[in-house]
């Protein structure tokens, strides 16, 4: 009897192994959480990097409309005569020209990204320098939720 | 009678246990180090993308090539005909003049003139300056600006 005893598991044997394993599971639980946390941080900053890229790129081709406007408007006398200098510009450039009394606005969009564009508006009085009077960001594609369905249980 | 030595089962899975752990740590610490190195690259572009934003706004309000000192803050060099202004930030992006700084701003402007005025292009870059050499890029930035010449 007294030999059954002695032959049998010490209780301490097997506690050293469960906290080892509690602790590695917890070690890579959480070393896996926090790596795709900074994962999913890093790439929505990639993301904003991108959107932050196209859109000074976009301003880049706007700047540079600007100087091509203003190049093929200088020497007009008269806001008729700016209108037909840029109307072969804007053949090229989708220009969009309205003229009222005195002053001949001439408009472009820029696309930024796939769903925004730039949208640009400048005032050419002849004898006076160029004066932009619209320059923001515009939504150029309509959100459509109808196809994004959420799977929600309907009781 | 000759007794043969026992070992102890105990002390035998203590010695498995702590080679387990400590192969498993192996694993874990890389785990730890990669996660801290994303970290930092995060941190590091989102700084540097603010400050070259910040930048390229300051460019978009010169009204003359000259305005740029002011607006950038900063002295002009030149650089191959290219005009360079420098910023110097520490590890904790303030800016100022550290010896060496852990990030460099330089912004390079080059300006091409036409009959109608003056197109000034710029290309900021932000880049570690603690890395050897030449310094790693986090973020560059092309802009431009129309100065219209005065009739």
């Amino acid at each position: 009897m007294k030999n059954r005893v002695k032959k049998g598991l010490n209780p301490s044997v097997g506690a050293s192994s469960i906290l080892m394993i509690f602790m590695v599971l917890c070690l890579t639980t959480f070393g896996i959480l926090s790596f795709s946390t900074a994962r999913a941080d890093l790439n929505l900053t990639k993301k904003n990097a991108a959107a932050v890229l196209s859109y000074y790129d976009a301003d880049a081709k706007a700047q540079e409309l600007l100087q091509q406007i203003s190049g093929a408007a200088r020497g007009a006398k008269t806001t008729a005569e700016a209108k037909a200098l840029l109307a072969e510009l804007a053949k090229t450039a989708d220009l969009a020209l309205s003229q009222d009394d005195e002053a001949l606005t001439v408009g472009y969009l820029i696309p930024v990204g796939s769903a925004q564009a730039l949208e640009v508006e400048a005032e050419l009085t002849p004898g006076a320098p160029l004066r932009v009077t619209k320059h923001k960001l515009v939504t150029t594609a309509q959100w459509n939720g109808d196809d994004r369905h959420l799977d929600v249980w309907q009781g | 009678m000759k007794r043969i030595p026992r070992i102890n089962p105990f002390f035998t899975e203590i010695i498995l246990v702590m080679l387990f752990v400590s192969l498993a740590s192996l694993a874990t610490v890389q785990l730890f180090a990669a996660t801290h190195t994303t970290a930092k690259q995060s941190q590091e572009l989102n700084h540097a993308m603010i400050l070259a934003q910040s930048a390229a706004e300051s460019i978009q309000l010169a009204e003359a090539p000259e305005d740029l000192v002011r607006l950038l803050n900063s002295e002009m060099q030149d650089r191959d005909g290219k005009s360079v202004y420098s910023t110097g930030f520490d590890k904790d992006w303030k800016p100022g003049s550290f010896e060496p700084p852990a990030y460099v701003m330089e912004t390079v402007v080059t300006l091409s003139k036409s009959d109608s005025g003056t197109l000034l292009q710029a290309e900021i870059t932000v880049s570690d300056a603690e890395t050897a050499g030449d310094g790693r890029v986090i973020f560059t930035l092309p802009t431009k600006k129309f100065l219209e010449e005065q009739k």
